[in-house]
């Protein structure tokens, strides 16, 4: 069933689509920032942005950054949406249920599919932007001839050798695709409740963009540690040195809630739910 | 087909509600766990409170290392120049510190995707600015400075506010938990006239005296308008590579300073002096020596008056004029801002001073008074 799953996922060209669209956005913002040189304020613009001009093989990071606030939930959400709300309302949810295929298992076959495509996506953003980066903004030669990127200085002023910057992008890409499990599962929770994908992927979007509201008001501090994009921004701290991992932990541990709350909702919902088309 | 078992309720209606039961259960369990947490009592430390602050001042040396929080409420308008110092108490300031002792620490303020990092080594100082992608190394021990992030750390900011409340009347608080630990309470009440400050309450680890949280309350106000508290300690020294300052790298600029040529410069105005005494309080200088910065009155009713010179104080004073409230007095022109408990008066008579403290209205307008006169 995840096999399954997963080559429909790689078979559809809107995948590709939607990977060149994230793909895109750091490409048009480097272009941007390589032909004029003006880069944000420090302090301003996206994470990270200010410090690419000098160094490209941070540009990476300045890429998920300028991904993870909108393009990438969007996309999250509207492949989740339509992950069983499609099925249903392309008339072929029926015929899918047909086979001897258990529910809750086609709904953790759409899971890992989503996962799939969330890694397969950040990995791709990470590839681009990485020569992008050190195409456009530059790499320096070593001693025996290889091209390595420059170090890149941390925001806490220390310099990260190459070795370094690799595991903490490597983490980045873990923690962000746990931080779309959040996104996912609400998405994937609302298409099992409607038969439009559309209102599946809406609704999502509305839940993160509430709580991307109250994270910021103050008067919501009571509730702001529970809400799903607290700490979306918290893979920022793997390039502090050391490692702060208070954010990230509790980031991690608060998506799993959410997805095991959600996934089990949908299970709740989709199990003895009436397939009628 | 769906099996009847009694009317109105199938086999298929019952395990739905079988399982919309279990998914209730678990989210009841996620939203109990951090209620149950946050609300495990805290056993009586049986500690009296003088004893408590004898603990507190004599963990200076205490070497720690964790993550703090300040939120002031106190709604500072952003002054020309002194934005980063407004910005203190009026906003949520997010810290990690790193103590090994009284001349080896660092403590890093954290933004999204910036950070500032001050290093204290012995005779000198690093601050590193990620934002500016700048470091600066601070030559000399600065007697003389403007309020800063490390200030406000729980463990700085109650020993001073002890140190200024020295004869106060102490009572006891109950328990709490910080940080995951348990720390004993204890409220200071200001009995110098002319305060805004109701009572500073204080909770310390009753083992170490290390203070863990503080909470300012200003008169007349229910809830505490300024509070710094450890989210994180742990009670062990740091590992001494975070202490090192970072190097000097390509693309990072680097100046150094001297302390020493900050107070002499400071120095150089000397029609900027502050008068010997501002509303019958005698004049302290802040640094021996040095006389552009004085210091008057006793107990947290303490305030600061500093010469602000030529351009600067021009700027500064426009800034406040913005925001605050003029005050009539003869021969000079005065602007008074109260954010809360802390009053920030800026007086223009020839020379520009700034005078602020945790003071009152009236006691202000007696120090506007005799700036105005004194320069005239």
């Amino acid at each position: 069933m995840i096999r399954v799953e997963l080559a429909k996922l790689f078979r559809r060209p809107r995948t590709y689509v939607i990977a060149g669209l994230l793909c895109a956005l750091p490409f048009i913002v480097a272009v941007f920032l390589a032909t004029t040189r003006i880069p944000p304020p420090p302090g301003q613009g996206g994470a990270f942005l200010s410090a690419v001009l000098s160094n490209g093989a941070l540009y990476p990071a300045a890429a998920l950054a300028l991904v993870l606030p909108v393009l990438l939930p969007v996309s999250v959400a509207v492949l989740a949406g339509d992950a069983v709300a499609g099925e249903a309302a392309a008339g072929t949810l029926r015929y899918l249920l047909i086979r001897p295929v258990g529910r809750t298992r086609l709904l953790v076959a759409k899971l890992v599919s989503l996962i799939a495509f969330v890694l397969f996506a950040i990995v791709t953003v990470l590839v681009t932007s990485y020569l992008t980066g050190t195409a456009l903004f530059g790499a320096q030669a070593t001693d025996a001839g290889v091209t390595l990127p420059a170090d890149v200085t941390s925001l806490s002023g220390v310099t990260i050798t190459p070795a370094g910057l690799a595991w903490r992008l490597l983490a980045t890409v873990g923690y962000l695709t746990i931080s779309m499990l959040g996104v996912a599962a609400i998405a994937l929770f609302l298409s099992t409740v409607t038969d439009s994908a559309l209102g599946a992927a809406m609704g999502a979007l509305a839940v993160l963009v509430v709580s991307q509201v109250l994270v910021t008001l103050d008067a919501a501090a009571a509730v702001r540690p529970y809400l799903p994009t607290r700490y979306w921004l918290a893979w920022i701290d793997f390039f502090r040195e050391p490692v702060l991992w208070r954010d990230i932990e509790r980031g991690a541990a608060l998506q799993v809630v959410y997805l095991v709350v959600l996934l089990g909702a949908a299970w709740a919902n989709f199990t003895t739910r009436d397939v009628t088309t | 087909m769906r099996q009847v078992t009694w009317p109105g309720r199938t086999v298929v209606t019952g395990q739905t509600r079988r399982r919309w039961a279990a998914v209730l259960v678990v989210v009841a369990v996620f939203g109990a766990v951090p209620v149950v947490l946050a609300h495990r009592p805290a056993p009586a430390a049986g500690l009296a409170p003088a004893a408590l602050r004898d603990r507190i001042t004599a963990s200076a040396g205490r070497a720690y290392h964790g993550y703090a929080q300040s939120a002031g409420a106190l709604g500072l308008p952003p002054l020309s120049h002194l934005e980063e110092l407004t910005a203190l108490v009026s906003g949520t300031t997010e810290m990690r510190v790193w103590h090994a002792a009284a001349d080896r620490w660092r403590v890093d303020v954290l933004g999204p995707g910036t950070e500032r990092g001050l290093y204290q080594l012995p005779g000198e100082q690093y601050r590193w600015d990620y934002a500016e992608s700048q470091l600066t190394r601070i030559v000399g021990e600065q007697p003389l400075r403007l309020p800063q992030a490390a200030d406000l750390t729980p463990p700085e900011l109650v020993r001073r506010l002890l140190r200024l409340g020295a004869g106060d009347r102490l009572e006891p608080l109950p328990s709490r938990r910080v940080a995951g630990m348990v720390a004993a309470g204890l409220r200071l009440v200001p009995a110098a006239p002319g305060t805004t400050v109701a009572h500073v309450d204080v909770w310390a680890d009753p083992a170490s005296g290390l203070p863990l949280q503080a909470e300012l309350t200003a008169r007349g106000a229910r809830r505490p308008v300024f509070v710094t508290r450890f989210l994180e300690l742990t009670l062990a020294a740091p590992d001494p590579a975070v202490l090192r300052p970072p190097g000097r790298t390509p693309g990072t600029g680097f100046t150094t300073t001297s302390a020493a040529d900050v107070l002499a410069a400071l120095d150089r105005w000397d029609s900027l002096t502050p008068p010997d005494r501002l509303a019958g309080y005698p004049r302290r200088d802040a640094v021996d020596g040095v006389s552009a910065a004085g210091s008057y009155g006793a107990g947290l009713a303490r305030f600061v008056a500093v010469g602000v010179p030529g351009r600067l104080g021009d700027e500064v004073y426009g800034t406040a004029a913005r925001w605050g409230r003029r005050l009539t007095v003869p021969g000079a022109d005065a602007v008074l801002i109260t954010a809360g408990p802390l009053s920030l008066l800026l007086v223009r008579a020839g020379p520009t001073y700034l005078v602020t403290g945790l003071v009152d209205a009236s006691l202000m307008q007696r120090v506007a008074a005799d700036l105005a006169g004194a320069v005239a």
